[in-house]
């Protein structure tokens, strides 16, 4: 139960959904777009959120659609976790996603939602960080499409009100060799103290990594590192970590030193994974 | 577009009849089902997402209704909750296996057996764990509840 009154409002497409969005703003009404609904109906009830009014979009079509050609896979932003893992496209994604929640939150939280809501994890953004893949967006002038690193620093980078319509992956890429590893404090079902995901794309390892730091990451300089074939193993893992342990956080899961340590480790068996 | 704001009648599909009750937009699924269609076998655990007592099926699928709120519902989405699951194996073989202990979660873990039964009446243990690890027993009798299941396979 949320304890205040609130509107809720379900609109036929996303030009109605931006016009309520804006219309609220100017009446100094809090709104929210409004998805899976998990974060939002669990922190409204802890008093951490305080919407005046969710506007429902995922009976969008273009959101709820994954559509796959011979080139490109698009999901929608409000397709679930669930449905992407049962959908068997990459085993990256599959395996990635299914650490996130437990089976059952899975049938409801939505990618954009996961990647877009106030909680720093947003693990199911790893892959889409190391593809690289394009985003589209719904703002002012229509739909837009944008490189993820191009608008993703800690977080996505988007204006109030505009929504994220669709995930654009390459398809070529998908059968790629991987390593992920995603360690949780005590119980199977939690919040990772860190989780990464390494791909082996041309060649060359890309990473990313959430958990351990208060955003998740993706750093070329980081990869630049991890494929220098002029280090050795050891001296790839040292000099990695000397160069983001500064990030590392310390909380009630885990102490910053743990993190370092199981960062170490997790590099020293993906470096192994492929080979050194 | 449709708003709704304060007190409006909303029809649910659930346990295979349709209820009209009054709710306003705030409300969770969960209290929805138990003090508005008084089916009081979806039980209130943690209402955080956490535990998995109140877990009804929307389509078939899953779901902690403490998460949802009652509004979401389509007019054409089906809800089933425990006093809709007439599947007595189910039910049998957490009493032969002795699948519970003070039977609070039980509802949760018997809605959740029925979602994976449907899904793959002959699941492996990593699926079956999948499905079981959304739900949470505070007497930790989860060895009676893997039993449970894993009797229903044999069967």
């Amino acid at each position: 139960m949320i304890s205040k009154d609130i509107v809720f409002i379900k609109p036929e497409n996303l030009k109605e959904a931006r016009e309520v969005y804006e219309n609220y703003q100017k009446e100094v009404r809090m709104p929210y777009y409004y998805s899976g609904g998990t974060e939002i109906v669990t922190f409204s009830r802890k008093g951490i959120l305080s919407p005046d009014c969710l506007i429902d979009i995922k009976n969008i079509k273009e959101l709820r659609e994954i559509n796959i050609n011979d080139d490109f896979i698009t999901i929608g932003s409000c397709v679930t976790i669930n449905e992407i893992i049962d959908s068997k496209f990459s085993e990256i994604f599959s395996k990635s996603f299914k650490g996130i929640a437990d089976h059952t939150v899975r049938n409801r939280i939505t990618i954009g939602g996961n990647i877009l809501g106030q909680l720093p994890f947003r693990e199911t953004i790893l892959p889409l960080l190391i593809f690289d893949i394009k985003i589209k967006i719904y703002e002012y002038g229509g739909i837009k499409e944008y490189k993820i690193s191009n608008i993703f620093d800690r977080s996505l980078k988007i204006n109030k009100g505009d929504i994220v319509t669709q995930f654009i992956i390459p398809k070529k890429l998908l059968n790629s060799d991987f390593y992920y590893e995603r360690k949780v404090f005590f119980t199977k079902i939690d919040y990772p103290i860190i989780s990464t995901l390494f791909v082996k794309i041309n060649d060359e390892i890309k990473m990313a990594l959430t958990g351990a730091l208060n955003y998740p990451l993706r750093d070329v300089s980081i990869e630049k590192i991890l494929n220098d074939r002029n280090l050795k193993k050891d001296e790839k893992i040292n000099e990695i970590i000397k160069k983001l342990s500064p990030e590392f956080k310390s909380d009630f899961r885990a102490s910053r030193e743990y993190r370092i340590n199981l960062f170490k480790n997790i590099l020293n068996d993906a470096l192994n994974h492929f080979g050194g | 577009m449709k708003i709704f704001e304060g007190f409006f009648e909303k029809k649910f599909n659930i346990n295979g009849e349709t209820k009209k009750v009054l709710i306003k937009p705030n409300e969770t699924l969960l209290r929805v089902i138990r003090e508005k269609l008084g089916l009081s076998g979806t039980k209130i655990g943690c209402e955080n997402g956490d535990c998995g007592a109140c877990t009804i099926l929307i389509n078939g699928l899953p779901v902690k209704s403490c998460m949802i709120l009652a509004i979401e519902i389509g007019d054409d989405e089906e809800i089933l909750t425990i006093e809709g699951i007439n599947d007595e194996k189910i039910k049998n073989a957490f009493i032969e296996e002795e699948g519970f202990q003070c039977g609070f979660c039980t509802s949760g873990f018997i809605v959740n057996t029925f979602a994976l039964m449907k899904r793959n009446p002959k699941p492996d243990v990593e699926l079956i764990r999948e499905y079981l690890d959304s739900n949470l027993c505070r007497c930790t009798g989860y060895d009676g509840i893997e039993k449970a299941v894993k009797r229903l396979i044999d069967k």
